[in-house]
């Protein structure tokens, strides 16, 4: 039952990291209609940024957070805007092309500047909390918490504000909401920007838990991209709810079936249902 | 095109398998000619991407995965189950296949994103999968001690055997040729027709008739059997395996050949597929930031020579023989 | 009908909520040029794209020469010689206008990998006889002088040329034209009127979607007239043109002017 309840809590951590990067993913989508291959790239990135804050500069957790969630916004604004975009009226293979090239500098910088070995980042607080009969560390409770208060907060953006709605009509409608006003090129920058600075909050607060490498980027993007193929890309509540769901099962299986294949069961269940429903559960028909 | 041009192609194309024959004689020394071998099993394995890809227009991110589970059928078919290379090559090659086939069914049906995506995916978690599974692949250390082909009898007592870097050399050679030809024989006619049909539009080419599901999924096959036959001839050359053989990694320095040598072009991957292994060697003192390079390279070509060196060249000559016949 | 080629049967297509078509029922006779008109939006391409199975209906059957093929895949449908063009002019743009008509062709789409890898006299000649054939094609559809140009490079009218030649490489029995003088003048207008009574002369059926009524008044023997996905009348140029419905529906100087 302790074993239950542990694998419960680790799942919907692991659910919110997923959820943040698959949110990010899809919003990128949403708007550019090309899957951003290099996501996980920039997730491993934002990691690194706040890993240089604190060890080199001495910076505090959250200090380092803040600094590398605005590096990331300004790098994926800038990767939009001068990789991507010249390859825009191209077909879409060219994009994957160019991502594949960032992933390979991104990936190998950091292992340059970094090495291969994990890296740590110590966790702001290590206090450790009693709930219902088991321990919880409190960084595990900083992501779950911060993810869901961050989901509240993206989710009242976009309905609220007015560059959420403009990027909500921009990815219904690009050339309507063209139309209507709306600087699209800018907005889609800013989404990219937006996508990427959210797969560095994931990094960040997971980082103390799962520590850092060049490559832990590569089984998060595998899947982010499960999780919003099977959600449907470019929808909202498929990324978030399909990310809490593939973490707990993850986490399920890795505990109580296999912890060396639970990667591949999952691809595997992508596979299966791609065969059948080839827009995923909640898909828009793109 | 003139008698006159087929006949200087025909020249060139002569020259060039004169040279490669005879490398060896000008070459000497045995770490170039290790690299010559190198460069022949590269140039195999960018043949089987450049076919999908270039082709059939599809973009298999798990195409160096395909090269890894060849390394490791045949491996294991050699150490595990003792055939001898001869049976071991064609049947991994067989299971290479075999696997594309299931990778493509049920990725290849719906248009767009999703075969990419799925195959970055199978990619990263195929390498995992070989990392982990110790009791079969040897996990992260490999797989080693895996002995040269068996040498091939000959009339009169004589015999070819395999243990010099020279004769790997040819052994590859001989495939080299041997895959040329067969992507030469498809890519001329009507069904390389067909191919370009579904590259250019799925659905027009539907329209038309073309079962395009069923050729998509055929070329892919086809192209992993490539991919898994430069495996095999990896692993019985190089004698030892490691996991990193089955990292997607692969996948993208042999994108970056492809895209290099000219996609969609025959000679493309043959010139990419030289060319990489030999920038591997020059940069080597790069470390780490060699890859970086790589993808700088990457982003460059594909926004300034996406054509690569082949298609520029061919390019180059069309518009200077348009130029003339216009005069 | 006792003689159809193409039959609609109570065809209903719904878009979510949207009805784009609504219970039409049809019928096109072997030999005949068949229009179908309407404003915009009226479900005129959905037709097409359910016809050709490119969309599957939401209700109802279509059955030609009295078989269903609603609900096969696209490729199918097009082997049983029902051939089509689109609205934008879709060719393979990358290839020449020989390329385009050699990929047209049964030839092309039946050549298999064995033969292709071992194919010897045998494969050759059906390439030459490919190849020919391509050329004959590019004479009959007038575009003799253009055959190695890249598809892309050639003006509107001989894209629409191709697009039809493209579609009329596979000698299908039906051939559905979707506008196929979208966007080009009067004079070209005529060639390519002229192409289409070509194709009917030699024993094809058509089935064509215009909007310039002229031309549809010209060369038809029957119309469909349809209007926001519901099938207004269906007869002779003149028996629709009488129709209350349409009269009512289609006002416009270009539609009482070809009446």
């Amino acid at each position: 039952m302790d074993l239950l309840l542990q694998t419960i809590i680790n799942g919907i951590m692991l659910g919110s990291v997923y959820a943040m990067v698959a949110l990010g993913l899809t919003l990128i989508f949403g708007i550019l209609e090309i899957p951003n291959f290099a996501h996980g790239a920039l997730y491993m990135l934002g990691a690194y940024v706040a890993f240089f804050c604190i060890s080199s500069m001495g910076a505090s957790y959250w200090f380092a957070l803040v600094i590398s969630i605005g590096v990331l916004f300004f790098v994926g604004m800038v990767i939009e805007r001068f990789i991507y975009r010249p390859f825009y009226n191209q077909p879409h293979i060219s994009s994957f092309i160019v991502a594949v090239g960032l992933i390979l500098i991104l990936e190998n910088g950091a292992l340059v500047l970094w090495g291969a070995d994990f890296r740590r980042i110590s966790p702001p607080s290590s206090s450790i909390f009693n709930i219902l009969g088991i321990t919880v560390t409190s960084q595990r409770l900083i992501v779950i918490g911060v993810v869901a208060l961050l989901i509240i907060a993206l989710h009242l953006f976009i309905k609220k504000t007015r560059l959420g709605y403009a990027i909500e009509a921009t990815s219904q409608n690009r050339d309507g909401a063209q139309l209507m006003g709306i600087n699209t090129g800018l907005v889609g920058q800013a989404t990219f920007g937006l996508g990427t600075a959210l797969a560095s909050v994931a990094a960040v607060l997971v980082a103390p838990i799962l520590l850092i490498s060049p490559v832990m980027g590569e089984s998060v993007i595998a899947m982010a991209f499960v999780i919003i193929i099977l959600g449907g890309m470019g929808s909202f509540i498929g990324a978030v709810l399909g990310g809490y769901i593939i973490g707990l099962l993850e986490t399920m299986i890795s505990t109580f079936v296999t912890s060396y294949y639970a990667e591949a069961l999952i691809f595997g269940v992508l596979v299966a249902v791609l065969a059948v429903k080839p827009t995923g559960l909640f898909g828009k028909e793109h | 095109m003139t008698v006159k041009n087929e006949n200087k192609k025909r020249l060139i194309y002569g020259f060039l398998i004169l040279m490669a024959v005879s490398a060896p004689l000008f070459i000497t020394g045995d770490y170039p000619r290790h690299i010559m071998v190198m460069c022949g099993i590269c140039v195999i394995s960018s043949m089987g991407l450049n076919l999908i890809l270039g082709y059939v227009g599809q973009l298999n991110l798990a195409h160096g995965t395909f090269f890894g589970i060849g390394a490791y059928a045949t491996a294991l078919l050699i150490q595990g189950l003792g055939f001898s290379f001869w049976v071991a090559l064609p049947v991994g090659c067989l299971i290479t296949a075999i696997l594309g086939f299931l990778t493509g069914l049920p990725t290849l049906q719906t248009k767009g994103h999703y075969f990419p995506i799925a195959t970055m995916c199978l990619g990263i978690s195929i390498y995992y999968v070989v990392a982990r599974w110790d009791a079969l692949t040897g996990g992260a250390s490999g797989l080693f001690g895996l002995p040269r082909p068996n040498p091939i009898p000959l009339p009169f007592g004589r015999e070819v055997a395999f243990e010099s870097t020279v004769s790997c050399y040819y052994l590859v050679l001989f495939f080299v040729f041997l895959t040329l030809l067969v992507i030469a024989r498809f890519t001329r006619s009507l069904v390389g027709k067909r191919l370009a049909a579904i590259r250019g539009n799925e659905n027009l080419a539907q329209s038309v008739g073309i079962n395009t599901m069923r050729d998509k999924v055929i070329f892919l096959s086809i192209s992993t059997l490539i991919a898994g036959l430069a495996g095999g001839l990896y692993a019985a050359y190089m004698g030892s395996l490691m996991a990193e053989q089955a990292h997607f990694l692969g996948s993208f320095e042999m994108l970056l050949n492809v895209m290099i040598g000219g996609v969609g072009t025959l000679a493309g991957p043959i010139i990419g597929g030289i060319l990489l292994p030999i920038l591997t060697e020059t940069l080597h003192f790069l470390g780490g930031l060699r890859l970086v390079v790589y993808g700088i390279l990457l982003i460059l070509i594909m926004g300034f020579l996406p054509q690569g060196i082949a298609g520029s060249l061919r390019l180059a000559t069309r518009y200077y023989e348009q130029r003339r016949t216009a005069k | 009908m006792k003689d159809a080629l193409l039959e609609g049967r109570n065809i209903s297509k719904y878009f979510g909520g949207l009805q784009a078509i609504d219970d039409v029922s049809f019928a096109i006779r072997k030999g005949e040029i068949f229009s179908v008109i309407g404003p915009n939006g009226a479900g005129k391409t959905t037709l097409f794209n359910l016809i050709t199975a490119f969309l599957p209906p939401t209700r109802g059957e279509i059955l030609l020469k009295g078989e269903i093929i609603s609900g096969l895949k696209p490729y199918k449908v097009a082997r049983m010689s029902v051939a089509r063009t689109f609205q934008l002019t879709t060719l393979f743009e990358k290839n020449t206008v020989l390329e385009n008509l050699m990929i047209g062709q049964t030839a092309t789409r039946e050549m298999g990998i064995w033969q292709a890898l071992f194919g010897g006299r045998n494969k050759r000649s059906v390439e030459t006889k490919t190849l020919e054939r391509a050329h004959q094609l590019a004479e009959f559809l007038g575009l003799g002088r253009e055959k190695e140009t890249q598809a892309s490079l050639l003006p509107q009218r001989a894209q629409k040329q191709l697009s039809i030649g493209l579609a009329y490489a596979a000698s299908p029995e039906l051939l559905l034209l979707d506008e196929p003088a979208g966007g080009v003048n009067h004079e070209e207008v005529n060639i390519l009127i002229d192409l289409i009574t070509r194709i009917r002369d030699a024993g094809v059926t058509i089935c064509l979607i215009e909007h310039k009524m002229s031309v549809v008044m010209n060369i038809s023997d029957r119309i469909l007239a349809l209007n926001f996905g519901k099938k207004l009348a269906e007869g002779t140029p003149a028996e629709v043109c009488r129709n209350e419905e349409v009269i009512k529906s289609y006002l416009g100087d270009e539609y009482a002017a070809a009446c």
